[in-house]
């Protein structure tokens, strides 16, 4: 052991005694230990968001939306396949409570000289109380609103303070894609979910949206809460939509489906394994970086060995064994990438944090996560990476002939 | 040819005595292979050298006399023959065995100096302790050997600030701080000046009054004359083994 710290003094003092090249020859390692740290980061950020996206909207909550199979955006033959009248049996079936139509379009948005584009999403009373959110000012829309489709809106709170400043915006008309609309109410903070900015959108009557706005006679999505067991209630309303769309599915074939009836529990389960495999990937690029970094030390270890044959020389011809020699420059290597790994690690550590400032500006919600797991793996790693590419070069050191090393020029 | 070798080794044994000998090699050979094919180098060299001496070993170059040092400082194993040293037959050795005598017995000092450049003189001198097995006290055993040749003022300057001399009295502290019962000197004075060359044969002197044997390889008669007792070889066997008559006893003390 005490011969082990001498080493590390030698090797520091060997080290230091060529900074620059030192400095680049760790350059590889600090770069894939600090991406390796930094996606991890990232990946385990975008699970916290995805958490904290699913208790946002309570785990009660189902959603029944166009397109069959099992996971990504329905295609766009699909898109029209869950209706309006979809809605309004689910409504009066009881299987979910507070039934929610979803339509939801980008359009123009303006008041007075100040104009933006928006989400417009056309609705009905149940909304805010299906995504778990609540009126900051005024009121939501009601049932009579839905059904007389009345034209008022409720806005999200940044579209409210981008579009009214800090006037009161209750009672004033807004302009949606041509039409007038008095808004009745402003939402309270929601923040991000599922990386859709929920301050960002304006809610109307489904009812007015479809005969103003659009037109259509479909919906993006039937939201509501299970009465009872959430599996249960996804099945019965399974096929309670297939005998409506008169699909014959006995073997529960979710491809043969035009629709799927999900839990934000599902939805998560999916984000969940779409960050996992971008994480493992990101990961597994910045492997690639070790392994390269590592063939860099191992190349410059070499150098290292045919430039320093005369010293080699001399530390045998005053006693030092094969091993001591091969110890020696092993450690040197492990200290070198060790070094790089703690550089690494902050660098990583330090990159992960600007992201989650830039990122927190588009997710609120973002959150800054470094876990102690992946600084230990990063450590473990770059000794590891020391060991199995200084050996080489360090066995080869050990090979000398200590009297042709003193008779090198 | 054999006469001349026969009378070679007559004159070698009269030197040779019953004393118990420090080193002692008997029909020493030594072939190097290049490739496959066989160079020999030492013929069979007969050697017993005591405690306590200085003996120079001279002779031109290719002669075997730095094959000879380096198996006698146990960098180098012998092809056939028999080495005792300190009473002990150490002619089949392993190479982490051969480590271990020098690290304890043996200090080196070599014509081109070989020191580190990125350390300290103190860390220099200090280089043989970094392999030796427990013992502290490093630093101190390395200021001493640097007080003993004059070098107490060097003691944190770096060795490309040193003069030629001055570096070969830091490789001599370096020889000197495992306390080795035997110093090799591979022309010592070989790149210095002449000054500095008696100055440094001068240390070799003190070292041998205490007690070190001193075994010293040059081409230099000069420096040779230094020794009590001068082995010349030639062509890998011992030509001559002869007690100096006029022999150059360093009486200037050194400068600091």
């Amino acid at each position: 052991m005490k011969r082990i710290f001498k080493f590390i003094g030698v090797a520091l003092q060997s080290l230091f005694s060529n900074k620059s090249r030192t400095l680049l020859t760790m350059l590889g390692i600090i770069i894939g230990i600090g991406s390796v740290i930094m996606m991890v980061s990232v990946g385990k950020g975008a699970e916290a968001l995805i958490l904290a996206s699913v208790r946002s909207f309570g785990d009660r909550s189902i959603f029944i939306q166009p397109g069959g199979g099992e996971a990504g955006p329905p295609s766009v033959t699909a898109i029209d396949k869950v209706k309006y009248k979809d809605y309004l049996a689910i409504k009066n079936l009881g299987l979910i409570e507070d039934v929610a139509p979803l339509l939801i379009y980008q359009s123009a948005v303006s008041f007075g000289s100040s104009s933006f584009s928006s989400r417009i999403v056309g609705t009905n009373e149940n909304y805010a109380k299906a995504i778990n959110a609540e009126v900051g000012v005024g009121r939501f829309i009601s049932e009579d609103d839905v059904n007389n489709a009345n034209k008022v809106a409720v806005l999200g709170l940044t579209n409210a303070s981008d579009l009214f400043g800090d006037r009161n915006p209750l009672g004033e008309k807004i302009k949606i894609n041509g039409y007038n609309y008095e808004v009745i109410g402003v939402m309270g903070l929601q923040g991000t979910r599922f990386f859709q900015d929920f301050d960002k959108r304006i809610m109307i009557p489904v009812t007015a949206m479809k005969s103003t706005v659009f037109g259509v006679d479909y919906l993006m999505a039937i939201t509501g809460n299970a009465v009872g067991n959430i599996d249960e209630t996804i099945n019965d309303l399974t096929y309670f939509i297939r005998k409506r769309h008169a699909i014959y599915n006995p073997t529960d074939d979710p491809n043969q489906d035009d629709f799927r009836v999900v839990s934000q529990v599902d939805a998560a389960k999916t984000f969940q394994q779409v960050a996992d495999v971008l994480t493992v990937s990101l990961v597994a690029i910045a492997a690639i970086s070790l392994l390269v970094g590592g063939i860099g030390i191992m190349n410059i270890m070499l150098v290292a060995v045919s430039e320093r044959t005369r010293e080699i020389g001399l530390r045998k011809a005053v006693g030092a064994t094969n091993s001591d020699i091969s110890l020696q420059f092993l450690i040197e290597a492990v200290v070198l990438t060790f070094a790089a790994g703690v550089l690494g690690v902050i660098s990583g550590i330090g990159l992960s944090w600007l992201i989650a400032i830039v990122l927190q500006n588009f997710q609120r919600d973002w959150q800054f996560v470094v876990t102690l797991d992946s600084v230990l793996v990063a450590f473990v790693v770059s000794v590891l990476i020391g060991l199995v590419f200084g050996i080489y070069p360090a066995r080869s050191a050990a090979r000398l002939d200590p009297i042709e090393c003193l008779r090198t020029e | 040819m054999a006469n001349k070798s026969e009378s070679r080794k007559s004159a070698h044994r009269k030197i040779q005595s019953d004393e118990r000998h420090l080193i002692e090699i008997s029909a020493l050979k030594k072939t190097y292979f290049s490739e496959g094919y066989p160079t020999p180098v030492l013929h069979g060299v007969d050697l017993k050298i005591k405690a306590g001496e200085f003996l120079a070993i001279m002779g031109p170059s290719g002669s075997g006399k730095s094959t000879l040092m380096h198996i006698l400082g146990f960098l180098d194993t012998l092809s056939e023959g028999k080495y005792w040293f300190d009473g002990v037959d150490v002619s089949k050795l392993s190479e982490d065995d051969l480590a271990l005598i020098r690290r304890e017995k043996i200090g080196f000092v070599f014509q081109a100096f070989f020191l580190l450049p990125h350390a300290t003189v103190l860390e220099n001198v200090m280089l043989p302790l970094v392999y030796s097995r427990g013992e502290d006290h490093h630093r101190q055993r390395a200021l001493a050997a640097l007080e003993a040749v004059g070098l107490s003022h060097r003691v944190n300057f770096s060795p490309t600030n040193l003069s030629g001399g001055e570096k070969q009295r830091v490789a001599i502290a370096r020889a000197l701080v495992n306390e080795p019962t035997v110093i090799f000197a591979d022309e010592p004075t070989g790149n210095l000046d002449s000054l500095s060359g008696k100055q440094v044969m001068e240390i070799f002197h003190q070292l041998n009054k205490k007690g070190h044997t001193i075994i010293l390889v040059t081409h230099e008669s000069v420096t040779a004359q230094n020794a009590e007792r001068i082995v010349h070889i030639r062509d890998g066997l011992i030509e001559s083994d002869e007690l100096v008559k006029d022999r150059l006893m360093g009486t200037s003390q050194y400068k600091k």
